[in-house]
Parts: structure tokens; sequence; C-alpha cells
């Protein structure tokens, strides 16, 4: 029984522990690294990955997945930042947004209305997205944009940069989405159980095309942030990005055949991709290198998640 | 030699929370067919895992033919030559019944070790021709076989690994009449072999037909064992369930004839499943409709709740004609479905007691606007719970660890939660214990009792006549008439309900 309990324990909080112990190993090698301003310079990288990671929690927890998030992010932040050439700041943004949106919806009814299993529907609205994004920018950066644009991710409120407080806000909007509405009990029957979700009066189909817009919206979201902070947007911008969100919601211990797992978990797992790129980084690694670290650590925590399960 | 075949010694087992099995000491012998019943969560099942080394025991001893046997984990218990069949199979719908009966032991030949299909389907034939009774294609994928033939595939399996004993876990829960007599005979024919098998049942009369001995488990302890010839159907109950039932189907409440009709199916048809079904629901009636497995009467009923479409045919509720094309539309006209396999459409067993209990009755009534009531949420959960003296540990807990009767209760307390007008119930007692089937009917009558109308459809002809005010009976998809509860017999719904269609 106690052997049960020490179990149970490690699935739940062994991320939680892994993240500490992470950060515990990176204070004692390097000493820059748990300073305040390396710690807000871990949490405006891990942003991205996070609001990718919010969005891809929604699909995975309705049993979905989402491989078009890295594309669908360079096309919305190009057409966006092609927009906001023209039309202003505020037209910029809203056009990133409502793209992304748009092509998560269209994921969601390729996937519920033609049958077709997420992993492909996703997988070719990848190609279509990094294709649409290389056709718009002719693959050269789209740069010239106003400066004021700059606030989205390179801004700071007081001392904290604005991806932070972003990060913050998307992930307590979502949290609520999640576990107050009905909505949020509907994503999570539709990934448990889809049959019985659909006898018990829910429209999964409606369901899972909204875990994909949340998700095409934050992808949108991410979008515009890179882009202000590269003051430009990058055609090959995001590419690997959906690797790096889908990582995070499975070391948050997210079941990839959905129904069962939690936020902040995968906010926990986005933290531990962001301070493995930045702790690695301090120690002199080569990117070849961290690469090879990333992935071993998601078969270490994958395995140590499903070693409590049984 | 020994003629016990296995022995349970003082085992002892128990979980976070509760005690499993405390001391169970059951002789059992060479040859016989033994059946072990007793209430959901007596203990049965976990004490065939254990036999099999499924699950691990904190305590005792288990000797297999007089020698002590190290039980520890599942790859043991072929190794002692016992098999457990369990309810949900453990077979590849994708592969074939051959292939399924040597799947991880395949037969090789030649040195490179290619498998050998040839020898694997022969030697396949010659265990189903052993089973004689059952004729079975062995090319069949087992995702195109029945229930019963699974089942006796499952048994194949376990007689090629050479088992001498053989544990059904409810192995007649989802066979028809005949299909368990044609199974029943095939355990004969395994005790004639001096095959020991092990028998889990619900069913009382089925193990007055079949088994020699029978022990009695009731809250992880064994009441007693005996032999069948010396204890009769009464006794059995009383000891599994520690309390007298005097009936086993509670009195029928009364149905006013005069009642109003809440729904009437004119003539719905659906190719290859059912065709021109008609009949009327009133308030208050409990409408029987019997029939074997098969029949269409499922296919009905997802009809009318809305999950399968029909070609012709009208429905009427309350007298107005209605187009129920979804299960959200057929809520909000008060229907409500306990399907017959809960696991698949009843509920999302990964997720809470509560969650389960509440999801239908978020949209209308529970949450506002878009936002949960979560205090309501709690209030009329609880409600649910104490009406249906539904028991678990707490609200959080998942639906998947409650005993068989608990899961059903939940199905049933989420859709009381909708305040249905309309309650078709398919099988609502499959696969849950004497027990927990009395509490069952007896929820059906007050909820009749109440205004609301009930389709009742069951396999068991016992009980639709025990509980229906009115029986329907449906063969090949077709309702081939109706009966008085009160002046017919098993035999006459068995008639019609194997009748076949005149053209």
């Amino acid at each position: 029984m106690k052997n049960l309990q020490f179990k149970d324990m490690i699935r739940r909080y062994g991320i939680l522990i892994g993240f500490i112990g992470l950060i515990i190993a990176f204070s004692i090698l390097s000493e820059r690294f748990f300073t305040i301003s390396n710690m807000l310079i871990v949490m405006r990288q891990t942003s991205i990955v996070a609001f990718l990671a919010v969005g891809m929690s929604f699909v995975i927890l309705g049993a979905g997945i989402d491989l078009s998030v890295g594309s669908v992010l360079a096309f919305s932040g190009a057409v966006g930042a092609g927009a906001m050439q023209n039309g202003g700041v505020f037209l910029g943004v809203l056009t990133g947004l409502a793209l992304g949106t748009a092509l998560g919806v269209f994921n969601g009814i390729v996937i519920t209305k033609l049958k077709i299993p997420a992993f492909i529907a996703t997988l070719a609205m990848m190609a279509i997205a990094r294709g649409g994004t290389l056709v718009y920018t002719d693959g050269r950066p789209i740069t010239g944009l106003p400066s004021s644009f700059g606030f989205l991710g390179r801004g700071y409120i007081g001392n904290v940069p604005f991806p932070i407080l972003l990060m913050l806000i998307i992930f307590i909007l979502a949290y609520i989405f999640l576990k107050l509405t009905r909505f949020g009990r509907y994503v999570y029957a539709t990934g448990g159980n889809i049959n019985a979700a659909r006898a018990s009066g829910i429209k999964v189909d409606n369901v899972i095309i909204s875990t994909f817009a949340i998700s095409g919206f934050l992808s949108g979201l991410t979008g515009m942030v890179l882009a202000s902070r590269l003051n430009s947007a990058q055609p090959t911008a995001g590419m690997g990005y959906e690797l790096d969100a889908i990582a995070a919601v499975v070391l948050g211990g997210t079941s990839l055949f959905g129904g069962e797992g939690e936020l902040w978990g995968t906010l926990i797992g986005a933290f531990i991709m962001g301070i493995l790129n930045n702790g690695l980084n301090m120690l002199n690694v080569s990117s070849f290198y961290q690469q090879v670290v990333k992935g071993i650590v998601i078969l270490i925590a994958v395995t140590v998640a499903q070693s409590g399960k049984k | 030699m020994n003629d016990l075949a296995l022995e349970f010694i003082n085992i002892s087992k128990s979980f976070p929370g509760v005690q499993a099995l405390k001391e169970v000491s059951i002789k059992i012998k060479r040859a016989d067919v033994h059946a072990i019943v007793g209430e959901n969560g007596a203990g049965k099942s976990t004490l065939m895992k254990i036999a099999v080394g499924e699950l691990l025991r904190d305590s005792g001893i288990i000797k297999v033919f007089g020698q002590e046997a190290q039980i520890n984990s599942p790859s043991d218990g072929y190794r002692y030559g016992i098999s457990l069949i369990h309810q949900e199979f453990s077979l590849v719908p994708t592969l074939d019944v051959a292939q399924n009966i040597f799947l991880g032991r395949e037969l090789t030949s030649g040195h490179l070790s290619f498998m050998d299909s040839k020898l694997m389907y022969k030697q396949t034939e010659e265990i189903l021709d052993s089973l004689k009774i059952f004729h079975l294609d062995f090319h069949l994928k087992i995702g195109d076989l029945t229930v019963a033939q699974k089942q006796v595939v499952e048994i194949a399996k376990a007689l090629s690994l050479n088992s001498k004993i053989i544990i059904m876990d409810e192995p007649t829960a989802a066979l028809t009449l005949e299909e368990t007599s044609r199974l029943f005979e095939v355990v004969r024919g395994l005790k004639a072999k001096g095959v020991t098998t092990l028998f889990i049942s619900h069913r009382l009369e089925e193990i007055f037909e079949i088994a020699d001995k029978v022990s009695i488990l009731r809250d992880g302890e064994l009441i007693l064992t005996k032999p069948v010839a010396q204890i009769n159907r009464n006794q059995v109950i009383n000891n599994m369930v520690g309390r007298s039932l005097d009936f086993v189907f509670p009195p029928k409440v009364k149905h006013k004839k005069e009642a109003k009709v809440v729904l009437e199916v004119k003539k719905i048809n659906k190719e290859r499943q059912f065709s021109d079904v008609s009949f009327q629901l009133k308030e208050g009636e409990i409408l029987g409709l019997a029939g074997l497995v098969g029949s269409g009467l499922s296919e009905v009923a997802l009809a009318i709740f809305g999950l399968n479409r029909l070609d012709t045919g009208e429905i009427y509720i309350k007298g107005e004609k209605v187009d129920v094309n979804s299960p959200f539309k057929a809520i909000k006209h008060g229907l409500a479905l306990l399907p017959e396999d809960r696991r698949k459409l009843g509920l999302v067993i990964i997720r809470s007691v509560l969650e389960n209990l509440t999801l239908p009755a978020l949209y209308r009534d529970i949450a506002r606007k878009y936002f949960i009531d979560l205090k309501r949420e709690l209030l009329l959960a609880k409600e649910a719970q104490k009406e249906l003296s539904i028991s678990f540990a707490s609200f959080s807990q998942k639906v998947e660890s409650l005993s068989g009767g608990n899961q059903q209760k939940v199905v049933v307390g989420k859709w009381l939660l909708t305040r249905p007008k309309i309650l078709i119930m398919n099988e609502p007692t499959r696969g849950i214990d004497v027990g927990a089937k009395l509490e069952i009917y007896n929820i059906i009558n007050t909820l009749a009792q109440r205004g609301i109308g009930i389709i009742f459809i069951s396999s068991e002809f016992t009980e639709i006549l025990g509980i229906a005010h009115r029986v329907l009976v449906m063969s090949e998809g077709r309702i081939t008439t109706e009966l008085d509860p009160e002046s017919s017999t098993e035999e006459d719904i068995l008639k019609f309900a194997t009748r076949k269609k005149v053209s």
C-alpha cells in the first residue's frame, strides 16, 4: 500500500520534482543561472512554447494532435506582418490572430466532417501553411514593422517582459476555460470517450473544432509575438515548434489518448523545455548535443510517469 | 495422486482502503465444475486473478494438484496449467482464429524458423473439433465473430496451452439462452476430459444447471462451499447478500391504462436492421422489449435516441412529431438512453464519478450560460447518489474503479439529473450481481411511479416478465407479438423471439 502511494506521488508530482531538480542542477553548474535576470529570460523564452503548448493541451485532451502549429505560426505571423505594413498594428495583429484561428477551424472541420485522422489532417496543414508562408513572403523576411508593434514581444511592464504577463494571462484564461466552463468538461469527456460524450448530448464535432480553433488562435498569437520580438516575420519561423509543444504537454503528464491531464503540468513541461535550452546554453553545450539531451529528457520523464501508472 | 486440482489456503489481499479477500480457503476437486458466486465486490474476480498471477496475493498459499505453486506473475498461471478467460476478451480483432490461438507462440518450421501456418491451422482444427459443439471457421477474423464464438476461441486457446484448470469469469453474461446451453455442453465436454472449470456467474439458474459445487463469497470472505445438490436457490441468495430475499422481483407498480401516450413510434425502418416497428409508450408504463441478441432491439433503441439514422418512419413525443437526429435533440425532447454497453456508450470511465453524473445535465441545468455552477453540480450529484444509493469513496474517484452495479447506477443517475420523460434501458442488469439487480428493479419501479415512461430491453426473459407491464417480442428486426406478462411464460417469449420471418 505504501508502495502504491509512493508510485502515485511519483506519477502526480514526478514532473514537479524533476523540474525543481533541473533548476537545482543548473544552479550548481552555473552561477549565472539562478538569477532574476536570467529567470526572466527563461520565462520569456518559455512563453513561446507555452502559448503553443496550452493550445496543444486542449487538442490532446480532446484526443487529437496538432502538427501544424509551427507552420500556422509562421503563416499568421507573415500575413499579419504584411497587413500591418499597410493597415497598422491593430489590423495586423487582428489579421494574424484571425488567420491562425481560421486555419485551426479548418483543421477541425477536416477532422470531424471529412473524418480524416488529426495526425494526417494537421500534417497536411503543416505543409500547406508552410508553403503558404513561403509563397506569401517569397521566401524573404517581412520587415519594416511599426515600432509600436515591438511592445508585444519586447516590451516591459515594470521590470517584467510583456510576453511573460501574456503567458500568465493565457494560462489563467485557459485554466478557467478548462475547469470552470461546460466546454472544458466537454473537452475532457470527448477525449475520454467520444461515443459516450456524444450519447450524453454533447456536440462532439463542435468540441473538437473548438479545440483546434484554440490551438490555431494561440499559434497565430505566437506568430505575432515572435514577429514582434524579431522585428520581422521570418518565413522559417516556428520550424519544429510543434514537437516542443507536444513534448511540453506530454512532459506535463497529459495522456496522448486524450481525456486525462492538467494544464499546470503543461506549463511546467514548457518550463522544463525552456530551462533545458537556457541552461545548456549557459554550460556551452553545442546546439547539436542539446537536441540529444532534450530527447533523452523526454524519454526519461515519460518513462517515470508511466512506471508510476502501473 | 491428489484429487484436488486447485487449493486456496488463507488467501488475503487488500487494495488501498479495502480488504478484498480475507483468509479465503477453497478446495477445488479435479474435473469438477466449481461455481464461485457473490455480489459485485465480493472478491470473486480478485481471487481468480490471484489464481493465475494477474494479481499478487498479500498472503496465503495456492496449491496446484497438491503441490505448493509459486504464482507471482501472469506467465506463472500458464506454467501451472491455469487459464483465466476474462469478461473482456484478450483477443486481437484483426487476426483470425488460429492466429489468435497461437499468438505469441507461433509454430515454426525449418532452419529459418518461418511460421508454419499449415500446422497452426491443423492444430486449431483439432482443438475446435474436440469442442465439437460450435462450428467455427478458423480463418475468420475475431472481429467478425459473435461473443459466444469469441468465448469458444478463448477456451480453445486455453486448451492449446494444455490448461488443466480453466477459469471463466461470467462467460454467459453476453450470451443468448441457446448459446449458453451450447457453452455448457463444451464445459461438460471439458469435464469429461478431466479439465477442471471454475465458473463465475451472476445467473443462479446456470449454476444449478452446470456446477458440481458452489462457493459463496461475501465481502471478501468465504461464506460456504457446498455441493450444488445440497443447497437451493434461495439459500444461495441469502448467503450472497447476507439478508433474506424472498422475492427476486419487487411487486409491480400499478399502471393506469388511461395514462397519456408519451412516445409513439410509427413504422420505423432501417435496412438490414429492423422493419415496420411501431409501438406506443404511456406515462409511467414499463414496456418490455424482449428479443435475442441480433433481434434488432438495440438498433431500435439507438434510432429512437438519435444515434442511428432511420430510413423511413415517424416518431412522436407527446403527440408531436419529432426529428431526432442526434442525442442532443433526443435529450431536449426528454429522452434518455441507458446503453447496452455502459463502458462504450454510457460512461467516460477514465473521468470522475462527479463528471460522469452531471455530464448531460450541464447543458440545460447546471451550467449558467457557459460557467459551471460547481455548488449546484455537487448538490445535484449528491441527490442522485442518495436516491440511488450509489456507493463510492469520493466524487473525484474514477468511474472505472467502481463495481459494475455502481457504474450502472451512475449511468441511471446521470439521466435522472436530466429529468427525462422517457427512459430507454437496454440490458440494464447485464453483468451485475443479484443484490444490485434488485436495486435496479426497484429504481425502475420508482421512476415509473413518477410518471416516466420506460422501455425495458432485455434478453433475460424472466426479468422482462417480472418487471414489465406489457411485453413486445422482436425477432429478426420485426415485432412478432405482444404479450401480457401476467399470463405468459419464458417459453412463450422464446417462441416468438425465435420466429423466423414469414414472407
